[in-house]
């Protein structure tokens, strides 16, 4: 489909589905690079709409949180039923899975209440169908009288005639006369009573028997509504029929599945009972309790390796070039410059946002791989063998979805955690977060680690890696145990049958993380740069007489108490606040190497030199309070995001210092024992 | 009746009732699990969580989710 033409749009189609229906991929293919990320207005969701060109017409695609219903159980249901009552598109494309037809449907049923034109477009059939499940597309169509499109939106196959069908329903509204779903005998004269006493209050957009259904159903948002649009008197009668049923959601939840079981009867073959398909033979295996955590293992093993050894060379000579000859060419340009200035861009800006851009091969393959898990069906496969170890902090195995993707960025990690449905699971995973060692603290780890540790540094730095991980569930059990009392929170997830991956969907997923981290490191990361420098410069013509060189050596003595009675040490640590690699950069100014020293292969001098300033015992100290001390300033905005908190972002920060400077006194004071 | 983390891998079951807690059940609800939906038990080890499927759908449960879902089981063995 072209996107060349730049049109305001003429037709507006709203994207909608359950997850693990392909919706990105579908997405993908048809807008291809014309797309925009925003935000759904006032909420901290993120809402991607694209463009594209068919048969003339200028089409705006909007994708809507995947949802499994349309109750206001969560954010994305409410902004998905928002966006659909108040601002209604031309139409809706509803994509099912048909591999779990029936459950996809549901979501269907809940949108056929709404007068908005739906098509269905019936993905991922190779995959059913090589599940045992067969699915005839016209045969549903006929059923649910309205538009239902095969698609294999992985190879592009059904894409053009999707899009045909919805612009035939938009062009002849009059002919969309669909099966919708029926409220179960025993309900329907109550529903009938509520809506008339809703008749002429209904608020405008709202379809009165939309209504009175969500009101049946309990929802809370509903119910509001109605009570600020009625009388007291109607209110008080409306919630006495509510409260005299207060089960009819069970009923109107059965009666919807009773529908769907009407819809596919005749257009679905479901695989005989007994029979194994390839998704519980991978399973049996994947998901075992011992071997299940042996490929878990194996699988993480693998991805650090291909991680640090593909991306580990190719960050190294990016940091050099940067740091080296894209900085000595600056410096020549701006010769003429006063020195200030020069020094503001090259050793500010430059090498800190720099140092933090040349983490970017890192992340791609990191977060390739993490695609790749997520794509093919595995992710969920994590959750569920981590699952029994995480009930022991009081959280379930979807926790372990975030926490992953803290090992490339503690900021996805903690955005990441909206999967989680509970406040409390979500804020304690939220707390853990920044526990989980980023690219850019490991890779301050593997730096100094060498010269600290000499031969034996991988190991040292796998120690110190595993004791992290340690930290982080001992921290994880006492978090639950004292500030949440050792509350359970549900562990109900949803197990996608494996499929092949698909490679643009993983390009994209890559593209958006690593998109986001480029616009962190090009705005906030810059300005916090600057800063650093000016404060590291001025007022005094050296490091030592500035205002960071006065702030350090007033910590000093506490410093002392770790093994790290040189302030310059403490002045790293500090600056890893703004992002976790800038340690590095910083001991490299202070110590007087070049930055290209301090992150280039020449960095042996700079780490030697480190090391020589410290006891074995203060290394080692170094190094924990590294890891632990305070989560970077980009973590901390995102945990105040949210969590909508300043007071949860306060523990988190508090939390963090407490441990890093207890860790760092009782590693530097046992450890000065031991040697 | 039993409870769905009871079931025996491959038996098969019809959902009587879901946990008085509302939220939980509406969470359940969304994800195919009503009462008078019919459940296959994929993978119960007796400890940790469960895979079931419903609706065409494989869900993983919490033992503890899975021991507050009421089920019928049905006394045909699985595979007749």
């Amino acid at each position: 489909m072209d996107r060349s033409t730049e049109r305001p749009p003429e037709v507006v189609l709203a994207l909608a589905g359950q997850p693990n229906v392909g919706k990105s991929t579908v997405f993908n293919a048809l807008t291809g690079h014309d797309q925009h990320v925003g935000n759904w207005a006032g909420k901290t969701v993120e809402k991607m709409t694209g463009h594209f060109d068919h048969s003339g017409r200028r089409f705006e695609i909007v994708d809507l949180p995947g949802t499994y219903s349309l109750t206001s159980g969560s954010e994305e249901e409410r902004i998905a039923r928002d966006y659909l009552i108040q601002d209604p598109p031309d139409a809706v494309i509803v994509l099912v899975n048909a591999a779990s037809l029936e459950r996809n449907l549901y979501l269907l049923a809940e949108l056929l209440l709404l007068q908005v034109p739906v098509v269905v477009g019936l993905n991922m059939v190779d995959i059913a169908a090589s599940h045992g499940t067969h699915v005839e597309a016209h045969v549903l169509e006929a059923a649910l009288g309205l538009p239902v499109v095969e698609l294999v939106a992985s190879k592009g196959k059904g894409l053009r005639e999707l899009i045909d069908a919805a612009q035939a329903v938009i062009d002849h509204p009059e002919s969309f006369e669909p099966n919708r779903p029926v409220i179960r005998p025993n309900h329907q004269p109550v529903l009938a009573e509520i809506e008339g006493l809703l008749t002429g209050h209904s608020p405008p957009g709202y379809p009165p028997q939309w209504l009175a259904i969500k009101l049946l159903e309990g929802d809370a948002d509903v119910a509001e509504v109605i009570r600020k649009a009625v009388s007291d008197d109607v209110w008080e009668r409306v919630y006495s029929i509510l409260v005299e049923h207060d089960d009819a959601y069970l009923d109107i939840a059965g009666g919807r599945y009773d529908w769907i079981a009407r819809m596919v009867r005749a257009a679905m073959v479901r695989p005989r009972r007994g029979v194994t398909v390839i998704t519980d033979r991978i399973d049996r295996v994947a998901t075992h309790p011992f071997w299940g955590l042996v490929i878990l293992l194996a699988a993480l093993a693998a991805m650090f390796a291909v991680t640090y050894s593909v991306a580990g060379p190719a960050t190294d000579a990016l940091s050099e070039l940067i740091s080296g000859a894209f900085s000595d060419w600056l410096r020549g340009v701006m010769g003429g410059a006063p020195g200030w200035l020069s020094g503001l861009i090259v050793d500010g800006i430059v090498a800190g946002a720099g140092t933090v851009l040349s983490f970017i091969p890192i992340l791609v393959v990191f977060f390739a791989a993490l695609g790749l898990m997520e794509d093919v069906g595995y992710m969920a496969r994590i959750a569920y063998v981590m699952d029994r170890y995480m009930h022991w902090m009081g959280l379930h195995g979807k926790s372990c979805m975030p926490l992953l993707l803290g090992f490339g960025c503690n900021v996805p990690a903690v955005l990441g955690t909206r999967i989680i449905e509970e406040r409390r699971a979500r804020l304690l995973t939220m707390m853990l977060s920044p526990f989980v060692p980023c690219a850019g603290r490991l890779a301050v780890l593997t730096f100094l680690g060498a010269a600290f540790f000499g031969r034996s540094a991988s190991w040292a730095v796998a120690a110190l890696v595993a004791g992290n991980l340690v930290l982080l569930g001992l921290i994880g059990l006492g978090v639950n145990k004292f500030v949440f009392k050792g509350e359970r929170s549900a562990f109900i997830m949803e197990m996608p049958l494996y499929h092949p991956p698909n490679l643009r969907t993983i390009g994209m997923y890559v593209w958006r993380n690593i998109w986001a981290f480029i616009r962190k490191a090009g705005t906030l990361i810059v300005i916090i740069s600057a800063v650093v420098w000016a404060l590291s410069t001025y007022p005094g013509s050296d490091p030592e007489s500035s205002i960071l060189g006065i702030v350090g050596r007033f910590f000093e003595p506490a410093g002392a108490v770790m093994g790290l009675g040189d302030w310059r040490l403490i002045v790293a640590l500090v600056s890893g606040f703004v992002a976790k690699e800038n340690s590095v950069a910083t001991l490299g100014v202070l110590f007087g190497s070049g930055a290209a020293e301090a992150a280039g292969a020449g960095g042996a001098g700079l780490a030697a030199k480190v090391a020589a300033a410290m006891t074995p015992a203060g290394a080692v100290a170094f190094l924990v309070v590294q890891m632990t001390f305070l989560p970077c300033v980009a973590t901390v905005a995102a945990i105040r995001q949210e969590s909508q908190s300043w007071r949860w972002t306060g523990v988190s920060v508090g939390l963090t210092l407490v441990v890093a400077v207890v860790l760092g006194v009782l590693v530097y004071q046992v450890g000065s024992l031991l040697y | 009746m039993t409870s769905l983390a009871q079931l025996p891998p491959l038996s098969h079951g019809v959902v009587a009732s879901l946990p008085r807690s509302r939220g939980l059940a509406r969470r359940l609800i969304a994800l195919g699990l009503t009462p008078g939906a019919e459940v296959c038990v994929l993978q119960n080890r007796g400890r940790g969580p469960l895979i079931v499927e419903v609706h065409g759908a494989r869900l993983a449960l919490g033992r503890g989710q899975a021991a507050r879902v009421e089920v019928e089981p049905e006394s045909q063995p699985a595979g007749e």
